[in-house]
């Protein structure tokens, strides 16, 4: 198909799918129109066929659950091993079988809210597991010993619990029955992150949507709401149990959800369609930008921003459209993404809006990121990479296209980076203060989703901004085509670009006030990671693939997170300190607005309220008069602000026309009548009552008084006086108290924060507050505070600030202090004046090193998630490129990653092994904490006890709440089972705690005979750990049991196990870190000679020996190397021989080939001519008389003739001489005396020589072994060379001289004979120095060139050395060395 | 010339008493609820809070916690998109030392109940911010 008709296809192709978007956004939005005014026509109707839909489905799942119950209940009632044990036990062996029941009930693993029970026949409790609630009517019945029952067990308003029994028969013989149990209400004093109202009809609310109103009251009292609304629940036994009601949605709510549901409908087409676009405008914009690479940038600029405003353009819709977070409302799994009160900023117009937005965000931005990087590209260098190390060469690099731009472009490109770091530090510390989640949390290696979400998202905008940092450098970098820069001109550029790179931060730094958002150090630190990876990659196009590697994506999430974290941990500690300055002036308010205004909005609606006075006046009903009193009360507390205050405790007190208290009752629900009341109340009152009278104004007072319990604590109190409504004279008087809890309090024990309500618990959690008047610690809350002295340094520090921050040393222990004056600062003088000093202290443990690296860790963690998508990303991208499978991996590649499985294997050995370590151990100190305290409240016993008196009978006398004070500890005490007494009446009161000892408990004291255990237990979510002792009896059987819960130390503990989690997970990043770069400095160790051997022996492969391997180790690789060089040096004299040998063969075969080819024809030749010259001799001698006419010719014949035969001897020489070097002679070795050879070869030669052979031999004879006459031509060859080397026009005969000379040498065997033969001519130059002994090599225009490789030849062959030393302009010695002989 | 630069004259003093006056309202023994309740009646999360301290408590049915400003927005924003506003009023305050609460009731649309709302307010440098939202079902 060709091109032009496939792309015109694609395009239509195209459209088609962007309109069947649209139609389906048509189509769908008349589908809404046209429901909407269908539900809003039929409103009534669809009304009533929503709540019967609701109605059928709430009845289905509540049977669903009776079910569940029943088949439970059913199961254990027939189980052999209850049967047998209950028929036992009627047999009479009580012993025997609660003994096998509780170990069968402690074994069963029961469901969240279940519970189950067995009874006897006589309605007894035999076992149990799980929480109690009081015995509902349902064994009232007449057939409960027959078949199942179920029923609704009330405890007082607290628990409500859906019950299914079950008789356990034996045949026709009832041996008990089985009670299952499972709560569908739940109510608690507080709210807050661990405890939690609990409704069955709140479950079927949201998933219903609909208001639904469950009520489970026995008997039902109440008129059935109109029909069609409401139900009956019936048990399965048809028992009416409760009833359930629905309030239809009115019809502009059923309007609205349909609107709603066609809306998500709408808004996914439009997502679709907005993303479709998004694509085709990419793909336009990519093949705009292939096609138009050579065009100017700014056309791609522009087109490039027109992508990036849509973009944007698209995040910000899809913001509009409230999109995903549309789609996951209500119970769907990722509703908490999208849910603010985990994280919601203002910041960026709703791109923070929540967890799930600000991670859509970022990923939008790295996308974006890259895809500027993409554009950024085009300015990229595209030659190829520098070569290293060769400094001062003028290589092919980059060159700006100009200076002053380039100049320019570092400023700018150094200004917007910092601006994208500002950006990226102002989100990481908006992302931490407008949030919610636990960021300080060290509760494990794996942060909580969301705040894994949180890390995951900055560490994206981190590497977005590192990767916009890249794209900004080539931008900048935008390189002079085909240039070349010298170094020392590159350096003057470097040096320009750093000054034009430090002037603007510079600037910035000195004018603004960033330091505090992003301090220098960190802007410099991701400067220079941006700005190198950007120079790294710009002259190297391609290497990014290597990034995706495993170990360079683990190597840039640490990178990463140490470029994250102090932005983080700065709004970390912003965070901290803005709560340590709100929880100072909150620990310094002196009254609580909400308080007295809750108690005003209480004591108004008594008096307003018509019943009050009567029942005042009922005097003569005491019991009427108490349960009426006491619903009043509940009334008028629970219905205002003052139950939302649950750091309060709260009364309210009823007195009568006498000033008598007829009651007093309590937010908790305890209620104490007139013959209870306690002195104090009276006094409080009548304080009240006399300021009341004083201010003379009528109406409600309240006012802030002393403590009632404790003098440092403020309580509040108010009084009305209330009037009969017809007489209007006073008939009594209706007083309100509420008092905080305290936190911490000598002699008792603190007030337990799981019961603070969300916001409180939060303002002071792990915080220690003091306030100080004249220097002296008034009150203090928490544990950090011992010092009952200011610091006169703080003194002094406070005089010239209101508030100031201390890093403060206290027992071994780092803190950071904030300390706020809270008075207008005194007189002028620098004197402090004590009497005007009111300090209030917040302190909190500091971040030490180890949290650093823990919370460094828990960021590098989720990282690690970012991590292995980029590596999955990184293997389809490598594949693609064709890089997988690896065609060659490196040794150090090899070596590293075994050091990172060794180490990461390693690391989480350790941290498996440690955690278990640091909970193990973590539960033995709290075992053995719980056993000493036992043990102390038992000695305390001892003590008290008169005579013999057990232990367990001093029990019995004391107050449970002295003996709580004295040993500084909640104690709860039992007996056979059940809570009889304990020191926090409150939290039994309000089903905190169940009145029965749990079964683990029970079988461990009871039945195994052990005097101390410990149980988990809960508060809500909250877990702990309770110990139990029992108290033994005369018999050695318990008589109680004592507890001790951790509740009040839980949090103590809590911590310290989470700072030992922190050093622990902060040692293993240590670790980890120090593994990596161990791995790496050893890889690199091991693999550099290596790699240097590989490049060495590629060299040996080409043929290059003489570049030596430096040696930089003394171990065995070092040896190797030297090994090498070894062989490399012996390879290179093997080569060079061999080369010789090959030539010499090539020349002696050449040679022989001439000797023979011109020997041949020169004998026929010359005795042609000598037989010319004989015959023309004898015809001359026979034709004498023509002498004269044939005298020139005949010496013109003699003269040719005889240059022909010299020509002749000549060319038989040089042939004789090629014949020699091809095949030398067959040697005739003997022993001489090289003297006498050389003085032979002198006289010969001296002949020819136009100047005096000197000689210098030895005294003694060299006697050495050699053919003489093969010796002798070596002599007359260098003795003929040195006179030919001679100058030929030599005025001074003088001059030229010529030496031999010998001398013994020691080495060797026998030694060796040294011999020189020295000329004084113009010497050797240095060009030809090398090729002097080759065969074809020859100065003159003479000669076979065959000389002085015949001579070397010779030597060589007779073991000796050859040699020369040669000066231009001196002369030249020729030196042998031969070895001689004994 | 001189008539422009008397006019602009005018003008700046205008500006500086306008500047001063509001100054000086800010700094009003009780706050000026009005907006509290516009944004009540508005179901305006941003008017509601741009009043706001830095930190804010809100609970909502029971549920607390302490917001930054910008947190507590949409958390409110949310509120108001479920509880879309019908009707809002506000009963006479209470005020002690800089702290002012106030109580009001909260009838939104799609229910026939009333949600009982709660605001404290503190004074900080002459003006009232909102500290404390609660809204809880009337019991």
């Amino acid at each position: 198909m060709p091109p032009r008709v496939k792309h015109r296809l694609n395009t239509w192709r195209y459209l088609g799918v962007a309109g069947f978007f649209l139609l389906a956004m048509a189509a769908t939005w008349g589908l809404q129109t046209w429901r909407v005014s269908h539900v809003a026509a039929t409103a009534q109707e669809q009304q009533e066929a929503v709540v019967a839909d609701v109605l059928v489905d709430i009845e289905q799942q509540f049977n669903d659950i009776q079910r569940d119950l029943l088949a439970r209940a059913e199961a254990l009632a027939e189980d052999p091993v209850i049967v047998q044990a209950l028929r036992t036990r009627l047999l009479g062996n009580a012993r025997q079988s609660p003994h096998t029941l509780v170990r069968y009930f402690a074994d069963i693993d029961l469901p969240q809210r279940t519970a189950i029970e067995l009874y006897d026949p006589a309605q007894q409790l035999v076992v149990w597991s799980g929480f109690s609630l009081p015995i509902d009517e349902a064994p009232q019945r007449p057939r409960f010993e027959e078949t199942m029952q179920t029923a609704i067990a009330e405890d007082a308003d607290w628990r409500q619990g859906l019950v299914v029994w079950y008789p356990v028969r034996d045949g026709v013989r009832v041996l008990g029955a089985v009670r299952v149990m499972e709560l569908v209400y739940a109510r608690t004093p507080i709210r807050n992150q661990y405890l939690r109202n609990y409704r069955l009809g709140d479950t079927w609310q949201r998933q219903t949507g609909l208001s639904v109103s469950v009520t489970f009251e026995q008997p039902l009292t109440d008129e059935m709401p109109v029909e069609g609304q409401a139900r009956y629940l019936q048990g399965l036994d048809g028992t009416i149990l409760g009833r359930v009601s629905v309030t239809p949605p009115t019809p502009e709510r059923l309007v609205e959800a349909t609107r709603i549901r066609y809306g998500d409908v709408l808004a996914f087409w439009a997502t679709l369609l907005m993303g479709w676009l998004m694509a085709g405008l990419w793909f336009w914009y990519r093949a705009a930008d292939r096609g138009t690479k050579q065009r100017g940038s700014l056309h791609a600029g522009s087109r490039f921003a027109m992508v990036a405003l849509a973009w944007w353009g698209l995040r910000y819709t899809l913001l509009a459209l409230n999109v995903p977070a549309r789609w996951q409302t209500g119970k769907a799994p990722f509703s908490p993404l999208f849910d603010p009160s985990h994280l919601a900023s203002t910041l960026g117009n709703g791109l923070m809006r929540s967890t799930g937005d600000i991670f859509i965000t970022a990923v939008f931005t790295l996308l974006f990121a890259v895809a500027f990087l993409g554009f950024a590209a085009r300015f990229r260098h595209a030659g190829p990479p520098i070569a290293a190390g060769e400094r001062g060469a003028a290589v092919r690099q980059w060159r700006p296209a100009s200076r002053v731009r380039f100049f320019v472009g570092v400023a700018v490109g150094v200004v917007l980076a910092f601006g994208l770091i500002l950006v990226l530090a102002v989100i990481t510390r908006q992302a931490v203060l407008d949030s919610t989640l636990d960021f300080f949390s060290r509760e494990g290696l794996f942060p909580k989703s969301l705040v894994l979400l949180i890390f995951c998202t900055l560490l994206l905008l981190t590497l977005a901004v590192i990767v916009f940092l890249t794209g900004l450098t080539w931008m900048v970098m935008r390189p002079a085509p085909q240039a070349t820069m010298h170094a020392e001109e590159g350096g003057r550029v470097v040096l320009g670009a750093l000054l034009a790179a430090a002037v603007p931060l510079v600037g910035i730094y000195t004018l603004f006030e960033v330091q505090a958002v992003v301090p220098w150090q960190i802007a410099m630190a991701f400067l220079v990671v941006g700005l190198g990876a950007g120079v790294w990659f710009f002259f190297r196009p391609g290497s990014y693939l290597d990034l995706f590697t495993l170990r360079s994506v683990l190597a840039a999430i640490l990178l990463m997170s140490l470029l994250l974290y102090p932005l983080f941990y700065s709004g970390l500690d912003t965070q901290r300190r803005q709560r340590m300055q709100d929880a100072a002036e909150s620990f310094v308010e002196v009254r609580d607005p909400k308080v007295m205004f809750a108690l005003q909005q209480v004591l108004q609606a008594a008096q307003q309220d018509p019943t009050v006075a009567p029942a005042l006046a009922d005097t003569a009903h005491f019991e009427r008069q108490h349960i009426y009193l006491d619903s009043l009360a509940t009334v008028l507390l629970r219905g205002s602000l003052l139950a939302s205050l649950g750091a309060y405790d709260v009364s309210l007190l009823f007195i009568d026309a006498r000033d008598r208290p007829v009651g007093r009752y309590d937010a908790a629900g305890q209620s104490f009548d007139r013959t209870v009341l306690n002195q104090v109340n009276d006094e409080q009152f009548d304080i009240l009552q006399q300021m009341y009278a004083e201010r003379g104004t009528g109406g409600v007072m309240v006012e802030q008084m002393t403590g009632r319990l404790a003098s440092d604590r403020f309580q509040y109190a108010g009084v009305v006086q209330i009037a009969a409504p017809d007489q209007g004279g006073r008939i009594g008087w209706v007083m309100a108290r509420a008092e905080q809890h305290s936190m911490s309090q000598e002699g008792s024990t603190p007030f337990l924060r799981v019961l603070l309500p969300t916001g409180y618990s939060d303002l002071y959690a792990n915080l220690s507050l003091a306030e100080f008047r004249d220097g002296v610690l008034l009150r203090s809350s928490g544990r950090d505070f011992g010092r009952y002295r200011l610091d006169e340094s703080v003194q002094r520090d406070l005089v010239t600030a209101p508030e100031v921050w201390h890093t403060e040393v206290v027992k071994e222990r780092q803190f950071v202090t904030y300390y706020r004056r809270d008075r207008a600062e005194p007189a002028s003088t620098l004197v402090l004046s004590p009497v005007e000093q009111k300090v209030v202290a917040v302190r909190v443990p500091a971040i030490n090193t180890f949290d650093h690296l823990y919370y460094l860790l828990r960021l590098t963690v989720a990282g690690l998630l970012i991590g292995l998508f980029f590596y999955g990303l990184g293997l389809y991208l490598r594949r693609r490129a064709g890089r997988l499978p690896a065609p060659r991996i490196r040794f150090r590649d090899k070596v590293l990653n075994a050091f990172l499985v060794v180490g990461l294997i390693a690391v989480t050995s350790v941290g498996f092994v440690g955690i278990s370590v640091v909970t193990g151990e973590n539960e033995r100190a709290v075992q053995s904490w719980l056993r000493r305290h036992l043990e102390r409240v038992e000695e305390t016993l001892a003590l008290e006890a008169q005579g013999d008196e057990m232990p367990y009978r001093v029990l019995e006398r004391v107050r449970i709440d002295s003996l709580a004070a004295r040993v500084g500890l909640d104690l709860n005490i039992y007996d056979n089972g059940r809570l009889v007494r304990t020191s926090r009446p409150q939290l039994q009161r309000e089903r905190l705690i169940d009145t029965r000892l749990p079964i683990p408990a029970y079988q461990a004291l009871y039945l195994e005979g052990y005097q101390f255990t410990y149980v988990e237990e809960e508060l809500g979510t909250f877990t702990y750990t309770a110990g139990y002792r029992a108290l033994l009896d005369e018999q050695g059987q318990p008589a109680y049991v004592l507890s001790v819960p951790t509740l009040p130390e839980q949090e103590r503990i809590e911590e310290e196990r989470a700072r030992t989690v922190a050093y622990l997970f902060g040692a293993l990043l240590l670790l980890v870190v120090v593994v990596m770069a161990t791995a790496s400095l050893i890889a690199n160790a091991l693999a550099r000679p290596i790699a240097r051997l590989r490049v060495g022996l590629e060299d040996v492969a080409r043929g290059r020996f003489e570049r030596k391997l430096p040696v930089g180790s003394r171990d065995e690789v070092g040896e190797l190397v030297q090994t090498f060089n070894g062989m490399q040096e012996q390879l290179a004299e093997s080569r060079r021989q061999l080369a010789q040998q090959e030539r010499q063969l090539a020349w002696r075969e050449m040679a022989r080939q001439v000797a023979h080819e011109i020997k041949n024809p020169l004998t026929p030749m010359k005795l042609s001519v000598q037989h010319l010259r004989r015959a023309y001799q004898d015809e001359e001698e026979a034709q004498a008389p023509s002498e004269g006419s044939n005298g020139r010719f005949s010496r013109l014949f003699e003269s040719v003739t005889g240059t022909l035969v010299e020509q002749i001897d000549t060319l038989a020489r040089i042939a004789n001489e090629f014949s020699t070097f091809a095949r030398m002679p067959t040697r005739v070795l003997e022993r001489l005396d090289l003297n006498e050879v050389i003085r032979e070869a002198v006289a010969l030669m001296q002949a020819e020589a136009e100047t005096e052979i000197e000689m210098h031999l030895a005294a003694d004879p060299l006697i050495l072994e050699a053919d003489h006459e093969e010796l002798r031509r070596v002599y007359i060859n260098l003795i003929k060379n040195a006179l030919q080397a001679l100058p030929d026009a030599i005025e001074d005969k003088d001059a030229g001289r010529i030496t031999v000379a010998t001398e013994q040498q020691e080495g060797g065997e026998a030694g060796f004979a040294y011999s020189t033969v020295t000329d004084t001519g113009s010497g050797i130059p240095v060009d030809l120095r090398d090729k002097i002994f080759e065969p074809n090599f020859s100065t003159k225009t003479s000669g076979t060139g065959l000389g002085l490789a015949i001579v070397r030849k010779s030597i060589e062959e007779r073991g000796g050395e050859i040699g020369f030393e040669t000066e231009e302009g001196t002369g030249t010695t020729f030196w042998i060395r031969l070895p001689l002989v004994r | 010339m001189r008539l422009w630069y008397q006019k602009w004259s005018v003008l700046a003093l205008f500006m500086v008493l306008v500047l001063v006056a509001d100054g000086t309202a800010a700094a009003q023994d009780t706050p000026d609820l009005r907006t509290v309740r516009d944004a009540f009646v508005q179901g305006d999360a941003k008017m509601l809070l741009d009043a706001a301290g830095d930190r804010v408590e809100i609970a909502l049915m029971g549920q607390g916690q302490l917001y930054s400003r910008a947190q507590a927005t949409y958390v409110m924003q949310d509120f108001f998109r479920e509880h879309p506003p019908e009707q809002f009023s506000l009963e006479p305050g209470y005020g002690d030392e800089g702290s002012w609460i106030v109580a009001g009731e909260y009838w939104y649309r799609q229910e026939e109940a009333s949600l009982q709302v709660y605001i404290h307010l503190r004074l900080k440098e002459k003006q009232w911010e909102v500290r404390e939202i609660r809204i809880e079902p009337r019991r």
